[in-house]
């Protein structure tokens, strides 16, 4: 097998000379284009999803956001002013919810995403955002590519940049644990720590130096971080060793979720859902199109929704029955 | 006049029969010239708008002269050794088939099939099938790997992993030898080299491409001829069976057939070949012939029955018909020219050539025959035989007169009223264009159609593709705003209904961004900057078919579930409004390439033409009845008709799901031509009767005795000859086969039945109806 090594740096360079020019080139639109209301919004790319109560969001490209107000039995899409490709969402309740993605953009919804308000914009960055979380209606962080992080404090409405690590690494998924401590996983091995509302930053050991885009901090059985190549790994002492679980998949892994006090849904880029239950018992369940998967939600009664490639779906997996979670 | 011209033709019989013998055989040499020339071009209305767009792109995007042959295990698993054999060894035959390009062979089994997986460090690529590959359950795990890996899935191997396909390009002209690739033998050798070798219990074969398209239509049109054969031999019996003499099969034949060398001869001098479509033409002119040549003996048999000898039946008939015959072969030409307006060569050739042909019959059937005629030796017991047969018939005809009865002939005025209700409401549901799926020149039910069909249920592959081809800037992919304008519209038009699936540059660009990215699809899009999006699509070639050299043309390829009409009319009106809503002066899309791109034009070009057409036929049809009977009520008479059976002729395409298209809409026209010789002929002797003396009841009893007879006869022997082609293995001959049976009847009928019932009330009538004549 020959490789081939791609240097990914030189996009910094791009990036410097960039920033060095004035940024003049998009400032003219300013006045926001809205997604346009797609008949296939259901099958397009899409990236992300959220549940809370009964109302479910999902979001992907060309601004597609789409919302579920009966348990994901029916959805619509919505209007949003962008057009461009939203990659995560984060819902805090049933009402209030945030979304990012290229162009740097945030929207806001304090309807539980029947309408959206665009409270930041910065397509001159040319660095995309690519997680956002709330610790609560006021306090809220978003990061994304080369090392992109924001704060706010007023529920959205504004934003402050700021630097966690010099090495601009790309963060790529945020998580809290039920005690406020904080998680980034990040590129080329990378993970940040933070106690304090992300005040302080710190690095973690990593057990791989490729790339993670999932973390998940689970009360019950500690600290799970997925990334490049089917890569999986699981803590029990907030990161300071990992124990690597078998994805049995070559494929990235995506996105972490915690279903229910025994229960871990892993999905992947070939179709993988994979269900961790304590103490380390995997159960596989490719999904026959192999279409990728980047996000997984269940929605109030344990039904699971995953985005990916092939759109939104509804999955049933077997030992996951619905209507029993706490 | 007419017997001046009677007597200047029979007293110089011999000069002109060897006149005849000279000219027959000039055009039997030139016709020896004739080539088959199945110019694709030809079916292409070029005068269309959306043809400009594909002449020019045709040779930059239109090169995907794929063959792809599919093989499918039939227990729906392709890891197993036997399969993988197989697959390697068709491979391997596939470099050895004529015109393929040996760099662009496809298969699991070729180098150039790859799959890339993101690394830590980068990427990592090798070949799907690695070259330590052992057919046991491990290196059938680590090829399922690397096909879900590679970008292959669909592509080269089915959906659910039941089979997978070897693909190839093919060189039009031969580097080495400058010659044209002959698609025949392309098609040949797949058979026998492919199918008919691997073909077997555990293995079905599949192929499909233009190649494999233009074999099998030309195994086709070698049938094409034997179904002529049949076609002629039917006729020739059922001609025998009406004039119970041989000479008298013989020489009408005969001069249908010169008039058929005549039209063939012409062909090459007019700088024409023959074409499997223009096929129907000598056919045509064949029946025409025939038709007219029947009236001649007929009229001949009346005098000889009556007591003349041949040379003063021929001599009589010749004078009796020359008029009413030249009349009707005149209106066929005219109605024949009026198809020129169909702006597609091959229509227009249809056209010269069926107007050339039937202008020829004026000098065969009408001058030649007879003749021929005259010098026929009669005896006497033909005479008895005729008039066994006539006492036998007339009865018959008898019965047939008192449709001239005002209540009998109200009954079928009446019922022709009906149908003409429900033809109209019928025929209001036809259809433009092609209505099935598959290749429109052959069955659905063909091997073709239904490899193709197979092929697209088990990969991703499909058949039917509009390509839409965006012009913009030099340099157009780096920018940013041209990509997005492509994008925007690319997922515009992949929502509307009938869309299976759309490439497009900025499609794959995103994918090479994701790719740039450790593949993470949260990176597919289009970057705002000009050297990042120049490094996603640097590695995209202008073989995709996606850019040309310099990126400032990209056809967006829309692939559609069928080609309806109504489909690809919902997709280009999508195309048009996107374009004026949307297009600027840096981003144009432009109709159209692939083909449904040309079905799009041709539908356009046809459904603009089709009224116009047969308001020309019928013009000039009613003028010259206007003309010749000088007479409102015989022009009626001749063409309410023939007008009825137009619409019906409407209404069995609609309820036959033949949709008007190239190789229907001249059918139609040319059908309002074959009646109109029913309608003239027995119009004219009922005409002819009357200012006798007779009461039309009595003067249409004589005339079918002595027109009515042959245009019955000539009806049903011809709609049998051509009924025969139903069973051609070529669609379109089959739907004209059905067309012309169907106009040959029905017409007969119109002029039989419902004319002589018009008549009944259009005219008064001069004595009462129910005295027995």
């Amino acid at each position: 097998m020959n490789k081939v090594t791609v240097q990914r740096r030189y996009f910094r360079l791009f990036l410097i000379i960039l920033l060095l020019q004035s940024g003049a080139l998009m400032r003219g639109s300013l006045a926001a284009d809205f997604s346009i209301m797609a008949p296939l919004a259901e099958h397009s790319l899409l990236l992300d999803i959220d549940a809370h109560d009964n109302r479910l969001i999902a979001v992907g490209e060309r601004g597609h956001v789409l919302v579920s107000d009966n348990d994901g039995r029916d959805w619509r899409q919505v209007r949003v002013p962008t057009r461009a490709t939203l990659t995560a969402i984060y819902m805090l309740d049933g009402r209030r919810a945030w979304a990012v993605g290229h162009d740097a953009v945030i929207l806001r919804s304090i309807d539980g995403g029947d309408s959206w308000q665009r409270v930041f914009h910065e397509p001159d960055q040319e660095r995309p955002l690519l997680d956002v979380w709330f610790a609560d209606e006021h306090h809220g962080l978003a990061v994304g590519a080369y090392g992109y992080y924001l704060e706010s404090s007023d529920g959205g409405r504004t934003w402050r940049e700021r630097t966690i690590d010099e090495e601009d690494y790309h963060l790529n998924q945020l998580t809290a644990d039920a005690d406020g401590r904080l998680f980034i996983a990040g590129e080329a091995g990378h993970v940040y720590f933070s106690d304090d509302d992300g005040e302080h930053w710190e690095s973690l050991p990593a057990p791989y130096r490729g790339s993670f885009f999932s973390i998940l901090a689970d009360d019950r059985h500690g600290l799970f971080i997925a990334g490049l190549r089917g890569h999986l790994y699981r803590s029990e002492d907030s990161g300071k060793s990992w124990t690597p679980l078998p994805a049995r998949t070559s494929a990235m892994i995506t996105d972490l979720l915690e279903y229910d006090r025994e229960t871990t849904v892993i999905v992947g880029l070939d179709g993988a859902v994979i269900v961790h239950s304590f103490p380390d018992q995997l159960n596989y369940h490719f999904q026959p199109n192999r279409k990728g998967i980047t996000a997984v939600a269940a929605n109030s009664s344990g039904e699971l929704f995953v985005v990916g490639e092939g759109g939104l779906a509804r999955i049933h997996i077997p030992e996951l029955t619905p209507g029993d979670r706490p | 006049m007419i017997s001046g011209a009677g007597n200047l033709i029979f007293s110089h019989r011999v000069l002109i029969i060897c006149l005849f013998i000279l000219v027959t055989a000039a055009m039997a040499v030139s016709a020896l010239q004739l080539k088959v020339d199945a110019g694709f071009t030809k079916l292409l209305p070029l005068e269309h708008e959306y043809m400009e767009t594909f002449l020019r792109y045709r040779d930059s995007f239109g090169g995907a002269n794929r063959v792809l042959i599919a093989l499918v295990d039939r227990d729906g698993d392709i890891f197993n050794e036997a399969f993988f054999n197989n697959l390697r060894k068709v491979t391997d035959e596939v470099f050895f088939i004529p015109g393929v390009n040996r760099a662009r062979v496809y298969s699991l089994f070729t180098p150039n099939v790859r799959f890339t997986e993101v690394v830590e460090d980068g990427i990592a690529g090798g070949n799907v099938i690695p070259d330590d590959f052992r057919p046991d359950s491990e290196g059938f795990d680590r090829v399922r790997n690397n096909i879900l890996k590679s970008n292959y899935m669909g592509r080269l191997v089915a959906n659910d992993f039941s089979g997978a396909i070897v693909s190839a390009q093919l060189q039009e002209i031969n580097p080495n030898t400058g010659e044209k690739l002959d698609y025949r033998r392309v098609a040949e050798q797949l058979e026998e080299k492919i199918r008919d070798k691997y073909q077997g219990e555990d293995l079905a074969v599949h192929i499909i491409g233009f190649a494999k398209v233009i074999g099998d239509i030309s195994a086709g049109t070698k049938r094409v001829i034997m179904f002529f054969g049949i076609a002629f031999l039917i006729t020739a019996l059922m001609v025998y069976i009406y004039t119970q003499s041989a000479w008298l099969t013989v020489i009408p034949l005969f001069c249908s057939l010169v008039a058929v060398v005549w039209q063939l001869g012409l062909l090459p001098l007019l700088g024409y070949g023959i074409d499997p479509m223009s096929i129907l033409v000598p056919f045509l002119v064949f029946a025409i012939g025939v038709s007219h040549g029947l009236q001649m003996v007929s009229a001949c048999r009346s005098r000889i029955y009556l007591g003349a000898n041949a040379g003063e039946a021929a001599r009589g008939s010749f004078q009796q018909l020359l008029v009413p015959g030249g009349i009707a072969l005149i209106s066929d030409t005219i109605g024949f020219i009026t198809i020129l307006f169909i702006e597609i060569r091959i229509i227009q050739e249809m056209a010269i050539t069926a107007a050339l042909g039937v202008a020829v019959i004026i000098l065969t059937n009408l001058i030649l025959l007879p003749v021929l005629l005259s010098f026929i030796h009669v005896d006497e017991r033909y005479r008895n035989r005729l008039f066994r047969r006539a006492g036998r018939l007339r009865r018959f005809w008898i019965w047939l007169s008192y449709l001239t009865c005002r209540r009998k002939a109200l009954i079928c005025i009446l019922v022709a009223l009906a149908l003409l209700l429900a033809g109209a409401w019928k025929a209001g549901a036809v259809k433009i264009g092609d209505l099935h799926q598959g290749v429109p020149e052959l069955h659905q039910e063909s091997r073709y159609n239904i490899d193709s069909r197979v092929i697209s249920e088990r990969f991703s592959i499909g058949v039917d593709v509009i390509s839409v081809i965006t012009e913009t800037v030099k340099e157009g992919c780096i920018h940013y705003d041209v990509m997005k304008t492509i994008d925007d519209f690319h997922w515009h038009i992949r929502n509307i209904p009938g869309v299976q699936s759309v490439v497009s540059l900025p499609a794959v660009a995103k994918r090479i961004n994701a790719g740039w990215n450790e593949g993470h699809p949260k990176w597919q899009v289009l970057s705002r900057n000009e050297q990042v999006l120049a490094q996603s699509v640097a590695y995209v070639d202008t073989g995709s078919g996606l850019l040309n050299a310099d990126c400032s043309v990209m056809p967006v390829m829309v692939f559609t579930e069928d080609h309806r009409a109504s489909t690809i009319e919902r997709i280009v009106n999508a195309v048009k409004t996107y374009e004026s809503g949307h297009g600027n002066k840096r981003v144009t899309f432009k109709l159209a390439t692939g083909n449904v791109g040309v079905m799009a034009a041709t539908n356009e070009a046809v459904a603009d033409v089709q009224f116009t057409v047969l308001a020309y036929v019928f013009s000039a049809i009613i003028l010259l009845c206007l003309l010749n009977f000088r007479s409102v009520t015989g022009m009626l008479c001749v063409v309410l008709p023939l007008g009825l059976v137009s619409i019906l002729a409407y209404a069995l395409m609609s309820l036959l799901e033949i949709g008007l298209k190239v190789s229907t809409l001249p059918v139609v026209a040319l059908g309002v031509g074959i009646g109109v010789d029913y309608g003239i002929y027995i119009f004219n002797q009922l005409q002819w009767q009357m200012f006798q003396g007779k009461s039309l009841r009595q003067a249409y009893a004589l005339t079918l005795q002595m027109t009515g007879n042959a245009v019955l006869f000539t009806g049903i022997s011809l709609a049998i000859g051509v009924g025969t082609w139903i069973f051609s293995p070529l669609k379109f001959q089959a739907d004209m086969g059905i067309l012309l049976t169907f106009m040959f009847i029905v017409n007969m009928l119109g002029a039989i039945i419902l004319l002589p019932a018009l008549a009944a009330w259009l005219y008064r009538p001069n004595t009462n109806c129910e005295t027995t004549g």
